[in-house]
């Protein structure tokens, strides 16, 4: 047995524990999503579920999943877009334009990136008071939007920066505009990153609980975060409905990431110019 | 009628002069070889001649047009990138089609093009390859072809081969004269590299330190060279050059460098002033001979530092009164670092710069 087998062995015995142990959580929501009432709260505890599906109807019928999942859907796709449409333009500027005080700006991203949300929550309920904001989903998407709009445009900046500017020159030179340039060239080179950044964004709206909370108050528009929230009740823990509502809420996720991810990898820019 | 002319052109980013006064002409159909070491401002010209920058002062024409208020995109120019810039979400076919595609031509039009480029350049196999599946001379062809399709006013070159393999620069070199014969167009080509701008160029362009040295056909400036920095830049190896001071007396003038004497005739026209001062001597290593001095011919003696073996040459390195000189000579066997030689010249050869100004010297008079 030499060093170099011990090492891989060592190693991958260090990357399984890792997956293991953040995994594992998710994985005991599954397994009890798919247990009876009985053996959630069976004492020693039962490990291997029974397949037992009635959680995950009563998530459906007897709450309001699917409004959840739609109110859901919806403010984290308009965040999406809208974040993107608005990053894009503004990461490709700085990335690209000798700007002054661009450090300054990019910096100045950041530093709205890392403010608690405690902190501007009152103001913001306030804005959105006087917006007419409140109880609508527009009301949390445009939060949401000004919270995740620096990490996207960080996201974009790194990567169009990376992408080499003979390319873009060499659309002018072919009779590109400087927008069509943008359009025809570096934007499909940059689909990796867009695909980065809306997941990224995507992800926060999708999970954010506080800004929803504070904003929706009528539960016909309540976010997934919230929506499970409440199924809590005042002397109960439904954890058989929580772990399937949970399930439910993390697959689009995970479905979203898997679909992106073959986009990230692919490595478009490779070829482009000789390394 | 004129290709392309510069005239006095400038750039300067905050304090530093990137370019001054640069003035420049060529005629179409022309080759034009930029020529400099790295950071004399060459890529920098070429970026203001197409458009990519623009100059802090002085004008760029193409044709009869002024194009200072143009965008790239609007000077019809095509340029061939140092590290290619083909576009990798495309194929080589939508490559090629780009360009005429954004000027809005007929698909027919640009089916015929693409169709001629590929004949021209041999590249109908890699028509439906992505270019991260070409090899490095395949992408630099395709380049190329991006270039030619477009039937452009002028063509721009930056450093194309750059990134080839020695064999493969060598047999591009011959494809690039060929195409250039073929199709005639005016075109700018940046090099650092002496032998691609003594084989490709009709005109070479020599820069350094953003300003223009000397500008000739090749023979020219390999012969006649302005300056001292042309002399040593030009030719492999380089030019021996010997710095030292000249004196006048009389008709004659006398190169003092070292232990290195010479007396030559001095130059008719020249005033007293003129022919007196810091003075540089160059002799280029092919010029001098490992043998007694025959009619007409000056000699020194040395001994051999060293000596490289290039093959079908040789190339001495001697000592010659605390000064280093290169011989480039035929192979002898009997050759021996220690030995003293005889290392002679004709006076036609030599090249003499008094304050760094080229001088003509001939022969002293009998």
């Amino acid at each position: 047995m030499n060093t170099s087998h011990t090492q891989r062995a060592g190693l991958f015995a260090g990357v399984l524990l890792a997956v293991l142990g953040s995994l594992l959580p998710c994985l005991w929501f599954l397994l009890t999503s798919l247990k009876s009432p009985l053996q959630i709260e069976a004492i020693p505890p039962v490990w291997w579920p029974d397949g037992n599906l009635e959680f995950y109807i009563s998530v459906f019928t007897d709450h309001h999943m699917l409004t959840y999942m739609w109110n859901s859907l919806l403010v984290a796709s308009a965040t999406t877009v809208t974040a993107l449409v608005v990053a894009t333009p503004a990461a490709y500027a700085l990335a690209r334009f000798r700007l002054a005080g661009r450090a300054w700006i990019l910096g100045g991203l950041l530093c709205v990136a890392m403010f608690p949300h405690m902190v501007i929550a009152g103001p913001v309920w306030r804005i959105m008071e006087r917006l007419g904001g409140l109880n609508t989903h527009w009301g949390l998407v445009l939060p949401y939007i000004a919270l995740t709009l620096p990490l996207a445009i960080w996201v974009l900046a790194t990567f169009f920066r990376d992408l080499p500017a003979e390319l873009e020159e060499a659309a002018r030179m072919d009779g590109c505009t400087a927008w069509q340039a943008l359009r025809h060239v570096m934007l499909p080179l940059a689909a990796p990153g867009m695909f980065t950044a809306a997941i990224l964004t995507f992800i926060y709206a999708w999970n954010e609980f506080f800004f929803a909370l504070l904003i929706l108050t009528d539960p016909g528009r309540h976010t997934l975060p919230v929506g499970l929230a409440l199924f809590q009740g005042e002397f109960t823990m439904p954890w058989g409905e929580l772990a399937a509502a949970s399930v439910v809420a993390t697959a689009p996720l995970v479905i979203v990431v898997l679909v992106c991810q073959r986009g990230i990898i692919s490595g478009l820019s490779a070829g482009a110019v000789k390394a | 009628m004129a290709g392309l002319t510069l005239r006095h052109i400038e750039k300067t980013v905050g304090r530093t002069t990137i370019l001054r006064d640069v003035s420049l002409e060529a005629a179409e159909g022309e080759f034009v070889v930029l020529l400099g070491p790295s950071g004399c401002g060459k890529s920098t010209l070429l970026r203001i001649i197409a458009g990519l920058e623009s100059p802090t002062r002085g004008s760029v024409r193409i044709g009869n047009r002024p194009v200072d208020r143009l965008p790239p995109q609007e000077r019809d120019i095509a340029m061939v990138f140092q590290h290619y810039a083909l576009y990798p979400h495309l194929t080589v076919r939508a490559n090629l089609a780009f360009g005429l595609t954004m000027r809005k031509e007929a698909p027919s039009v640009i089916e015929s093009r693409i169709a001629e480029t590929a004949t021209l350049l041999d590249i109908h196999d890699l028509l439906d390859r992505k270019p991260r599946e070409l090899s490095g001379g395949q992408r630099q062809r395709v380049a190329m072809g991006r270039a030619i399709v477009r039937k452009p006013r002028l063509f721009l070159f930056d450093e194309p081969l750059s990134n080839l393999d020695a064999r493969l620069r060598a047999s591009m070199r011959v494809e690039l004269q060929k195409l250039h014969q073929c199709l005639g167009t005016t075109t700018v080509y940046v090099t650092h590299d002496q032998v691609e701008a003594m084989t490709l160029g009709q005109t070479i362009v020599v820069m350094n330190h953003g300003g223009i040295q000397q500008i000739g056909a090749p023979g020219r400036i390999y012969h006649e060279p302005a300056n001292p920095f042309v002399a040593g830049f030009i030719g492999n190896p380089p030019m021996n050059l010997f710095e030292g001071s000249c004196r006048r007396r009389g008709r004659e003038l006398d190169f003092r460098a070292g232990a290195l004497t010479l007396t030559m005739q001095a130059p008719v026209q020249d005033t007293d002033a003129a022919a007196s001062g810091h003075a540089t001597l160059g002799l280029r290593p092919e010029d001098i001979a490992l043998a007694p001095p025959g009619p007409g011919q000056s000699a020194f003696e040395g001994v051999i530092d060293v000596i490289e073996n290039l093959g079908g040459d040789h190339l001495v390195h001697l000592v010659v009164g605390g000064q280093r000189v290169m011989v480039r000579t035929a192979p002898d066997a009997a050759r021996r670092a220690g030995d003293v030689v005889t290392a002679s010249w004709s006076t036609n050869a030599l090249h003499l710069f008094i304050n760094r100004q080229r001088v003509p010297v001939r022969p002293q008079g009998p």
